[in-house]
C-alpha cells in the first residue's frame, strides 16, 4: 500500500510502501530493535509488513506483526519504528501512525462480524512509567482505548479516522 | 549494537485475559448503531476493491461481479433489485459486471453511487483485469509480430 512519510530535517514528503515482509531480511535484537522480528515472522498465524520508502526499498522504517485470534479477532502483535526514526535525531515522522492505520485497514478488511474494524494491542515496555507515558500517547494521538493494564484497544471509528488522517 | 531483553506478547496472555477481551469488544460491538456496523461492513469492501487494485500481482483476477456480490450480500439485496434500482434489465447488468461488455460512464456512475465509492475504483477494476488479460496475452507475442508498422511499409513499396 502507498503511504507517505515526512523527513524530519526538511519536511519534505516521502514516497513509500507498506509491503509484506517476504523478500527482506527482518530486524531483531542485534540490529539494535526491541522485537525480533525475524523469529516471531515465522509463526503460522502472524503475518509480517513492513514500511520502506520508495527510493530506499531494502532499508526497514518501522515493522509490524498482525495476527488474527482464533482466525476472528484482529489483534496487533508486534509493532516498532527502526531505530534511527526514534528520538530527537530520527530521520523520518509519521510511520508509527501509518502502521497503525495499515493494521486498523487490515481489521476492517480480516475481522470477523462483531470484530470487523476492531484492533486491540498490548504496550510492553520494561519500565512501568514508560509504558503508561506510552499508554497515554496512544490514546490521545490515535484515539486508543485503554482495556486494562497493557491492552489497548481502537474502535473502527478510530480506526476510520486515523485510516482517513494517513492515507487519504 | 546493543541486545535489549524482548518483552513477549505471550507472556501477558492467558485465557481468561483473551475471553475478558473478546467480551469486552463484543459487549461495545453490539452497541453500535445498525448504520455504524453496516459502515464497517462496506469499508471492509472498499478496502479490497483498493487492494485488488494496487496490487502488483496478476495472478488471482477478480470481477466486478465479485465485488458487487460482496455489496449484495452485505446488503441482503438481490442482483435483480440492484439492476432495477439502476433501471436496466437483470441480463444488461450481468454483461457488465462479469465483463463481457465494457463499463461505461453510466454504470461506472451508477455503481459509484450504489456502493459509495469513487467511479475511479470501479474503472480501475476494470483496467487492472484489462491488465491481466494483456499479460496473459503476452504468451502469444508471436502471433502479433505480423502487426508490426515495418510489415505495412514493405507492402506499399510493392
Amino acid at each position: 500500500m502507498k503511504v507517505k512519510i515526512i523527513k524530519s530535517d526538511d519536511r519534505k514528503i516521502i514516497d513509500s510502501r507498506i509491503i509484506r515482509s517476504d523478500d527482506l531480511i527482518l530486524p531483531s535484537l542485534t540490529d539494535g530493535w526491541r522485537f525480533n522480528f525475524k523469529k516471531h515472522s515465522k509463526k503460522g498465524d502472524f503475518e509480517t509488513y513492513v514500511l520502506v520508502c520508495l527510493e530506499t526499498p531494502k532499508t526497514i522504517e518501522g515493522c509490524l506483526i498482525f495476527q488474527m485470534k482464533e482466525a476472528v479477532e484482529p489483534y496487533l502483535a508486534y509493532i516498532e519504528i527502526a531505530p534511527h526514526n526514534k528520538g530527537k535525531n530520527k530521520k523520518f515522522n509519521q510511520v508509527a501512525g501509518c502502521l497503525i492505520a495499515f493494521a486498523c485497514r487490515l481489521s476492517f478488511i480480516k475481522g470477523k462480524e462483531h470484530f470487523k474494524g476492531w484492533l486491540s494491542f498490548d504496550v510492553l515496555e520494561e519500565n512501568k512509567q514508560d509504558e503508561i507515558k506510552l499508554m497515554g500517547l496512544y490514546c490521545k494521538k490515535y484515539g486508543a482505548l485503554k482495556y486494562d493494564q497493557t491492552t489497548m484497544v481502537i474502535t473502527p471509528e478510530a480506526g476510520e479516522t486515523l485510516i482517513s488522517q494517513f492515507f487519504n | 549494537m546493543k541486545s535489549n531483553k524482548e518483552i513477549l506478547v505471550n507472556d501477558i496472555w492467558n485465557k481468561k485475559k483473551s475471553e475478558d477481551l473478546k467480551d469486552f469488544i463484543l459487549s461495545h460491538s453490539k452497541k453500535q448503531s445498525d448504520e455504524r456496523k453496516l459502515r464497517n461492513e462496506l469499508l471492509s469492501i472498499q478496502f479490497q476493491i483498493e487492494d485488488y487494485i494496487e496490487n502488483d500481482s496478476y495472478s488471482n483476477k477478480l470481477l466486478i461481479f465479485d465485488f458487487v456480490k460482496m455489496y449484495l450480500k452485505t446488503l441482503n439485496v438481490t442482483q435483480k433489485k440492484l439492476a432495477n434500482l439502476f433501471e436496466m434489465k437483470d441480463s444488461n447488468l450481468h454483461k457488465y459486471l462479469v465483463g463481457e461488455r465494457k463499463l461505461n460512464a453510466n454504470i461506472v456512475l451508477k455503481l459509484s453511487s450504489f456502493s459509495h465509492t469513487t467511479p475511479e475504483h470501479w474503472l480501475r477494476v476494470q483496467v487492472k483485469n484489462e491488465l491481466i488479460e494483456i499479460t496473459k496475452e503476452k504468451a502469444n507475442a508471436g502471433k502479433y509480430q505480423k502487426y508490426d508498422y515495418r510489415n505495412l511499409l514493405v507492402t506499399s513499396e510493392d
